[in-house]
C-alpha cells in the first residue's frame, strides 16, 4: 500500500480495472485495488515478445491457437457476419483463429486482428469482436 | 531511505496488482490514473525526492503528488510546489 501520515492510502476508484481509471485516496481496506507494487525503472521486467509465454495471462504472444468447445461436438470459436461469436465445425478459415496480443493485452482474431469484446460495452451478455479499446478486461 | 521505503531519486513505476497490472500515470501534469504500462513513458514513472520528501514525476520533476484541495478531497493530483503534504 501507499499510505500517507494520516492513513489514507492510494485507491483506484471503484476498484474497477478500466484504462485511465482515476486514482484516488481512501480510507484502508486492504482489497486489490488498493494494492500496488513499486517497481524501479531499472528493474522493470522486459516484456514478452513474439513466440513468448505471458505469463499472467498463460497465453503465447502472437501464437495462434483454436477454442474448443468440451461439448461433445467439440466445435470450434467461430464468427458469424464476422462479428458475432458463435461455435462452428472446425473449417480452417482464419475466422477461427485467436491469438494474444501483448500490446493491448486482448486476444484478436486473425480475420482482420480485432479484439474480444463484451457487445455494448459490457453492458450485455453477448460476446464479440470490436476496434480494441482495451475494455474487455 | 528507511522512513519512506523509497531509494531517492531512482525512478520507478507504481504498479496496481488489479488483473491488468496498469500503471500510475501523471496524465498531462495534472491528474493520476491507472494507464498500461508504455515503455520508457517518463509520464509513468516517479522518483523520490529526499529534500522535500515528495514523490515526484520524473517528466515533471518540478511537480509532486499531493491530495487535492490540501488534502480536503479524495483526489489524488500532481501539482507544482514543493509544499506538498502528502508525506
Amino acid at each position: 500500500m501507499v499510505v500517507n501520515e494520516k492513513g489514507k492510502v492510494f485507491d483506484v476508484l471503484g476498484g474497477i480495472d478500466d484504462e485511465n481509471r482515476n486514482i484516488q485516496v481512501y480510507n484502508k481496506h486492504g482489497k486489490v485495488n488498493q494494492l500496488w507494487d513499486i517497481v524501479y525503472a531499472d528493474e522493470y521486467p522486459a516484456e514478452p515478445i513474439k513466440g513468448e509465454l505471458n505469463k499472467d495471462f498463460g497465453l503465447y504472444v502472437e501464437r495462434d491457437f483454436y477454442i474448443s468447445t468440451a461439448m461433445s461436438s467439440h466445435r470450434y470459436v467461430d464468427l458469424i457476419n464476422n462479428r458475432n461469436m458463435v461455435i462452428k465445425s472446425p473449417n480452417g478459415r482464419k475466422t477461427q483463429k485467436w491469438y494474444f496480443h501483448q500490446q493491448s493485452l486482448t486476444i484478436r482474431t486473425r480475420y482482420n486482428n480485432q479484439s474480444w469484446d463484451i457487445k455494448s460495452a459490457g453492458k450485455t451478455t453477448n460476446m464479440q469482436i470490436w476496434s480494441t479499446n482495451s475494455g474487455w478486461f | 531511505m528507511h522512513e519512506t521505503g523509497f531509494h531517492v531519486n531512482r525512478p520507478f513505476y507504481l504498479v496496481s496488482r488489479l488483473p491488468m497490472h496498469r500503471v500510475a500515470e501523471a496524465v498531462g501534469a495534472n491528474n493520476m490514473a491507472i494507464k498500461r504500462y508504455r515503455k520508457n513513458v517518463l509520464g509513468q514513472q516517479f522518483f523520490f525526492d529526499a529534500v522535500s520528501k515528495t514523490v515526484r514525476s520524473q517528466q515533471w520533476k518540478n511537480y509532486a503528488i499531493e491530495i487535492q484541495s490540501n488534502g480536503g478531497s479524495a483526489n489524488v493530483r500532481m501539482t507544482s510546489t514543493i509544499n506538498s503534504r502528502w508525506w
